[in-house]
């Protein structure tokens, strides 16, 4: 308790220490948006394991790192460390945050497709105000500690726009890097996304890391879909592995609009992912697709809640747990329909597969149902590596390491399957089978 | 043929699935270029065998060796015999979803080529070997590009199995009753897919319960098990005596079965 109070006081003193700074560079109007936010954070404080949220979860180690919110701007990314990340088949059409930041000249000089607007949040605020003033100001993007620590100290991120029926056929690709010289520093890249009316679009965000030392990405990301509009969100996290990543989502959809999230966390030593898709006008579709892969002594902890308040709405969900070496995972899905929600469909889902003996995961699939006329299925369910699947590859001369790899790339492809658009799909399995390779995932009970 | 190493030199063998000894003394020996066949009644451990040749780990052999040309065959890992060119058409093939047919053959078979100091197959080479595979078998192009067995009827199942067999050209080829469940015309396919496969240097064990599929694949012995060892051995003549008398005559006194 002492820990996580003196962290929670280092960070409210903090913003004492550069909220003159962070006004200077920001419109007049931002100011009181993050003196709220900041008042919010020192409410709520670090959250503690008695808060049912995070039960499985404990931040006690980012506290005790006293780590810097607000740091000097970037440090030192070059276009090869980009190319890396990239390879040579994705090396277009790429828009690069550094530490949080956009930064132009890491970014890729092709042009946009047309009806997408994409660069920097900071660089958007005056030009699009009437949109972005309200979403930094929502007051339940304040509920969640971390999304209100993320209020306070954030001076950028990504601001993509898709105008009113455009259908971009190349989707937009935003990578987010930790640069070499970002231990100690907390990154709070704040993204803003909107998809026009009757619009139709895929976005990627990529968090990759040239920091093999402690630090941690605090990410938060509001989406907004108009009417009849429609987004794949992929999302691809794979931080260092002594990284602290956190993510918040928060969606809102109006009335016929789609949304599919395809969440991929690889990475991290602790990562967190809440997300929050509310489903208030009629007729609203949502899937929140979802797979974690870790090894080695890494926590990942998945939250999502999918709130149907109107009618006729549809949701699904999938989430699916890879857990080798000493991982703990933790799943806690959350569907409520309100009592307006009537001819809600919902349904939700999270198979784990354990590699190793020493593997854990704590899944909590929970419904809440306020309506009569709905409905709902969840479950979920935790095995390992089919046995008779194992021998019959075996048998037709697959080693043991790669028939198991074989069967946990066959597990994880329900996911990465779903992914519609090609080249996003193809780098997703891409970095699922990199991971796989270089991990202790299939080397067997451990 | 006498003179020369066996394909399979099985002595003694005894061994257990679970608490239960299925296998008890089981002697045989099959020569190259021998098809035999191997009959018996439920749960008389044709199955059992199937598996220890195969190297299943959940079967333990408690005593006696098997030699496959002349090597420890029970000393090897399942994925060793394959590429040493064991192949075994299962009873129950899995059902894997997510790992296509294609993709899953392609590595089985270039697994198999570098073992042998082979250069690997590309995509376009390997597709031009497998069609060709495809058309003996009559087996469905689509089914290629499914994930492995997902979906499919049994006899797409089996199918699939003579298919990869057929791919995998093995030296030794055991079918686990690969004919059960099989209408007249798809037991046509899989006896075509191993008498493609005879050859002066290649052997065969098909376990069969029905003579039916010994009309189409004439073996050169044949076998009965009964509760496990070989209790009877013959030409394939006995496979229709079989049919005609059952195994009720057999099972009286096992132990005093003549010895081929």
């Amino acid at each position: 308790m002492t820990t996580l109070g003196a962290a929670h006081a280092h960070f409210v003193s903090r913003f004492g220490d550069c909220e003159a700074q962070l006004a200077d560079s920001s419109p007049a109007w931002l100011a009181p948006v993050r003196r709220a936010a900041i008042e919010r954070f020192a409410e709520l404080g670090f959250p503690t394991r008695k808060n049912e949220a995070w039960k499985y979860t404990s931040v006690a180690k980012i506290a005790k790192a006293a780590l810097d919110p607000d740091p000097p701007a970037r440090n030192g990314v070059s276009r090869e460390d980009i190319r890396a990340f990239l390879g040579s088949e994705a090396a277009q059409g790429w828009l690069v945050f550094e530490d949080g930041r956009f930064a132009p000249e890491l970014s890729s000089d092709d042009a946009l497709p047309t009806g997408v607007e994409a660069g920097g949040l900071a660089d958007a605020l005056d030009v699009h105000t009437e949109l972005i003033r309200p979403l930094l100001d929502r007051e339940d993007a304040l509920n969640r500690p971390f999304a209100a620590l993320n209020g306070a100290f954030q001076r950028d991120g990504a601001f993509v726009r898709v105008t009113a029926g455009a259908a971009p056929e190349r989707p937009i690709q935003l990578l987010f890097v930790t640069s070499p010289g970002a231990s100690g520093h907390v990154a709070n890249p704040r993204n803003i996304i909107q998809i026009d009316r009757g619009a139709k679009a895929a976005v990627m965000l990529r968090y990759e890391s040239c920091c093999k030392d402690v630090y941690w990405t605090n990410a938060m990301t509001q989406i907004l879909l108009q009417e009849n509009a429609e987004l794949d969100l992929i999302t691809v996290q794979s931080e260092s592995d002594t990284a602290y990543h956190f993510s918040s989502l928060d969606v809102s959809q109006q009335r016929d609009s789609r949304f599919r999230s395809h969440y991929i966390s690889l990475g991290g030593a602790l990562a967190r992912s809440d997300i929050y898709a509310r489903l208030d006008a009629p007729g609203v579709d949502c899937a929140l697709n979802g797979l974690f892969l870790v090894d080695g002594e890494q926590h990942v902890d998945s939250q999502t809640t999918m709130d149907h308040a109107g009618p006729l709405g549809t949701s699904r969900e999938l989430y699916k747990g890879i857990l080798g070496g000493h991982s703990r995972g933790v799943f806690n899905g959350f569907i409520r329909v309100r009592q307006d929600a009537q001819k809600t469909n919902a349904q939700q889902f999270n198979p784990n597969l354990l590699i190793s003996d020493g593997a854990q995961i704590n899944t909590k699939p929970t419904l809440e149902i306020f309506a009569d006329d709905v409905k709902c299925t969840h479950g979920s369910t935790v095995g390992r590596l089919d046995e008779d699947a194992l021998f019959y590859l075996r048998a037709r001369g697959m080693d043991e390491r790669s028939a198991r790899q074989m069967l946990t790339i066959a597990f994880a492809s329900e996911i990465t399957k779903a992914i519609p658009q090609e080249s996003l799909r193809a780098q997703v399995e891409r970095l699922v089978a990199a991971k796989l390779e270089r991990s202790q995932v299939t080397t067997g009970t451990a | 043929m006498s003179n020369a190493t066996p394909m399979l030199e099985i002595k003694g063998l005894h061994a257990r699935a679970g608490d239960a000894e299925i296998l008890k003394g089981l002697d045989l020996v099959v020569g190259v270029g021998e098809v035999h066949a191997i009959m018996g009644p439920n749960g008389s451990g044709k199955s059992t065998l199937a598996n220890v040749l195969a190297g299943r780990p959940s079967v333990e052999v408690t005593a006696g060796s098997v030699l496959y040309q002349g090597r420890d065959l029970l000393e090897l890992a399942p994925e060793d015999r394959a590429k040493e060119g064991v192949f075994l058409a299962f009873q129950y093939p899995v059902e894997i979803p997510g790992v296509s047919n294609a993709y899953f053959m392609k590595a089985a078979l270039n697994a198999a080529r570098v073992h042998r100091g082979e250069e690997e197959l590309d995509g376009m080479d390997f597709l031009e070997f497998a069609r060709e595979k495809m058309k003996l078998v009559e087996f469905d192009e689509a089914l290629l590009n499914r994930g492995i067995n997902e979906g499919f009827s049994g006899g797409e199942k089996k199918r699939n199995e003579i298919f990869q067999m057929a791919i995998l050209e093995p030296r030794l080829a055991i079918l686990d009753e690969t004919d059960s469940g099989l209408d007249i015309d798809a037991i046509k396919v899989v006896a075509n897919g191993v008498n493609t496969l005879r050859a002066p240097d290649r052997s065969a064990i098909v376990i069969t319960h029905y003579q039916r599929l010994l009309d189409y694949v004439v073996p050169d012995f044949v076998h009965v098990l009964v509760d496990g060892r070989i209790a009877h051995s013959g030409g394939s003549e006995l496979a229709h005596e079989l049919e005609k008398k059952g195994y009720g005559w057999l099972e009286v006194a096992p132990a005093e079965a003549p010895a081929p």
